[in-house]
């Protein structure tokens, strides 16, 4: 009983915080548009490609970044972090092809992603220099679109500049198809958080960052999981805004097979977790503003919360589901079947305080998936449209375990002080 | 991007937002609340005149001095429906009432607990003048235990299998209690929950464990003479 009182509590404070929270954000979508800006000069830029072990995707990466329609032009930095394989006589070969534009750094060893970016950043000589991980792909429009976001003038101070991220292989299997899914939600979510000026990521796959904003700060953080999450709440602290560009279009491959999946998911919360715990005291911190008051606290909020959801709904459905198999194996005529003729009294055993909520949410749900297809410029039923209405069912009702699973031994791991094991 | 200004009142209207839609939820509780009075007291209406009715007929069978055991088992098998379907409704809202109207939900569960135990003696009344027993039930229970849903079902299966044989009335003993009820705890000296009364055996007989559906039954076909 003391367990069903707890459980109840949980649920209506999850039902109204979620309410108050979906709202919040209708709000602020109806209150902002998605701004495009055109330059009359456009800046050069430096991009710098970290690569480990990189062979396979590296050469896909290049020839994308070549193909860039940028009108300001590009250097490219490829940093060899001691790879083990052919990474390096890769990165050679078209730096002899186009020396103009590329210089390979190699570096005898190996430090890590973050380091690999510092290094390269001795040598950057442009006011703005992006970061495009080695097994990512742009498209060719999409430095011409983030770029003017950081050189207008603004009234706030701007440190980077985020693409919007697409799954290229999205459609070989269920795993990819959800994964699909959760980076329209993460696009959505980034997207409002972008308008309401508190985003706090700069993902890997093509983030463009200034150059003294970032030497500012001292550089990224060599130390960290996530090093791209650790300077964007750095660049935050500092004041800095970050931008997310809803029109500029990068591809990124997804683990198309639940452990590689799990490892990565497992690196980023650790990373999560290190970061949070590194600036802990930007917590509830007047000096940082909303960022410290609401964005920093949410990050951490949003998981417990969410843990709490997951618990409440398993704890009725496990519940219920057991109940009605006891009255079903006792006596199948003990169970009440919905009968539409009582549908009077049905309405009457409806409490709105829950289930007015629960149909509002629903319809924000709903209006939610509306707003991430829209924003996604994505015709998302065209190819395969009914496995893609069951990875949105399996990433609604049974993601957020796999979360929940992620974020515990992502816990443990990080007490017990476990080295990481990039697996490569 | 929002201005800082146009931000902080964003978290405003928000809140203000949800809380309209939580006084929008208790105002439509409030409208449903009347809705669920007409339902209760048509189901009590329904009831006290499926009584009257029953005792009208049996008045008029004594007046003429016939006695049928028939006629007085089926008025009995039609009572106990009507109190079934005002109990179902008691379970399906009876809890929902909104603060204002608690006092009239209490006075509802009161009507029906009397009801049923008019109904009780009615059955122990019909057992003493004829032979197709009807075997009677008190079942006691605390709501806020876990067990008393699980011995509910063992209860409400052996009552559905009885075919208008057996009838069970029930006590959530958190309700302040009619004198007459706490009089028939303490004949069958109620002591733990949820406690079993069938027909003349109690759950002391059955020892103190849950009663399975099996073991009622058979004691159900025991009093009825069905099995030795």
């Amino acid at each position: 009983m003391i367990v069903d009182n707890i459980v109840s509590f949980i649920t209506q404070f999850v039902i109204i915080f979620g309410m108050y929270i979906s709202i919040f954000w209708i709000i602020v979508h109806l209150n902002s548009k998605n701004d495009k800006y055109k330059l009359k000069k456009y800046p050069e830029v430096t991009i710098l490609v970290p690569a480990y072990n990189e062979e396979i995707g590296l050469e896909r990466t290049i020839k994308s970044i070549l193909n860039l329609k940028y009108p300001g032009g590009v250097r490219m930095f490829i940093i060899n972090d001691a790879s083990k394989d052919r990474t390096l006589q890769i990165a050679k070969a078209w730096e002899k092809k186009h020396k103009n534009v590329i210089k390979v750094i190699d570096k005898k060893k190996n430090a890590g992603k973050a380091a690999a970016i510092n290094t390269a950043l001795e040598y950057v000589k442009t006011d703005y220099f992006a970061v495009v991980d080695a097994d990512s792909e742009i498209h060719s429009g999409s430095l011409k679109e983030i770029v003017p976001h950081l050189h207008r003038k603004s009234e706030v101070k701007i440190g980077a500049v985020i693409s919007k991220m697409k799954p290229e292989n999205e459609s070989n299997n269920l795993l990819e198809r959800v994964q699909l899914i959760e980076y329209m939600m993460v696009g959505l979510i980034r997207n409002l958080t972008s308008k309401l000026g508190l985003l706090d990521s700069t993902p890997g796959v093509l983030s463009l960052y200034s150059t003294k904003a970032v030497n500012e700060i001292g550089r990224f953080d060599p130390k960290n999981l996530t090093e791209d999450f650790e300077v964007a709440v750095r660049l935050r602290k500092s004041g800095y805004h970050i931008i997310y560009a809803y029109s500029s279009n990068v591809y990124t491959t997804t683990p198309s097979n639940f452990k590689a999946f799990l490892a990565q998911r497992i690196r980023w919360s650790r990373g999560f977790i290190q970061t949070h715990r590194k600036h802990k005291r930007v917590i509830l911190n007047p000096k940082y503003g909303m960022y410290g008051l609401y964005q920093f606290p949410m990050n951490i909020f949003g998981p417990i919360l969410y843990f709490l959801a997951a618990f409440a709904i398993s704890y009725k459905l496990i519940k219920e589901s057991y109940e009605f198999l006891y009255k079903f194996f006792i006596n199948p005529d003990l169970i009440n079947w919905f009968d539409l003729s009582d549908i009077g009294n049905f309405i009457l055993g409806v409490d709105p305080s829950v289930d007015l909520f629960l149909l509002l949410s629903f319809i924000i749900v709903l209006l939610f998936l509306f707003l991430m297809v829209r924003l996604y410029e994505y015709n998302f039923l065209a190819k395969q449209p009914f496995k893609k209405l069951v990875a949105m069912l399996v990433y609604f009702m049974f993601y957020n375990y796999i979360y929940i699973y992620v974020w515990i031994v992502s816990l443990r791991r990080e007490i017990r002080k476990e080295k990481y094991n990039w697996g490569r | 991007m929002l201005s800082k200004r146009r931000r902080n009142l964003v978290f405003l209207e928000a809140g203000i937002l949800t809380l309209c839609v939580y006084f929008i939820a208790l105002l439509i509780n409030y409208s449903l609340d009347d809705l669920r009075i007409n339902t209760l007291e048509k189901g009590l209406q329904e009831s006290s005149l499926q009584s009257e009715s029953s005792k009208l007929f049996q008045f008029y069978l004594d007046s003429q001095e016939i006695f049928s055991c028939d006629v007085m088992k089926k008025n009995i098998a039609l009572e106990a429906r009507e109190l079934k379907n005002f109990a179902n409704d008691l379970n399906n809202f009876g809890f929902l009432f909104s603060e204002k109207n608690e006092d009239v939900a209490k006075i509802k569960q009161r009507e029906y607990y009397i009801s049923q135990t008019e109904l009780y003696f009615e059955i122990l009344n019909y057992n003493d003048v004829c032979e197709d027993r009807i075997i009677p039930g008190l079942y006691f229970f605390d709501a806020f235990d876990v067990t008393f849903d699980r011995q509910a079902v063992a209860v409400e299966s052996m009552v559905l299998n009885s075919q208008n044989n057996s009838v069970f009335f029930t006590y959530d003993i958190n309700f302040e209690q009619e004198p007459i009820v706490e009089a028939l705890m303490d004949k069958y000296e109620v002591t733990f929950y949820p406690f079993v009364v069938l027909g003349n055996m109690t759950h002391h007989e059955f020892g103190r464990d849950l009663i399975t559906v099996e073991r009622l039954t058979a004691e159900f076909k025991r009093q009825r003479g069905e099995i030795q």
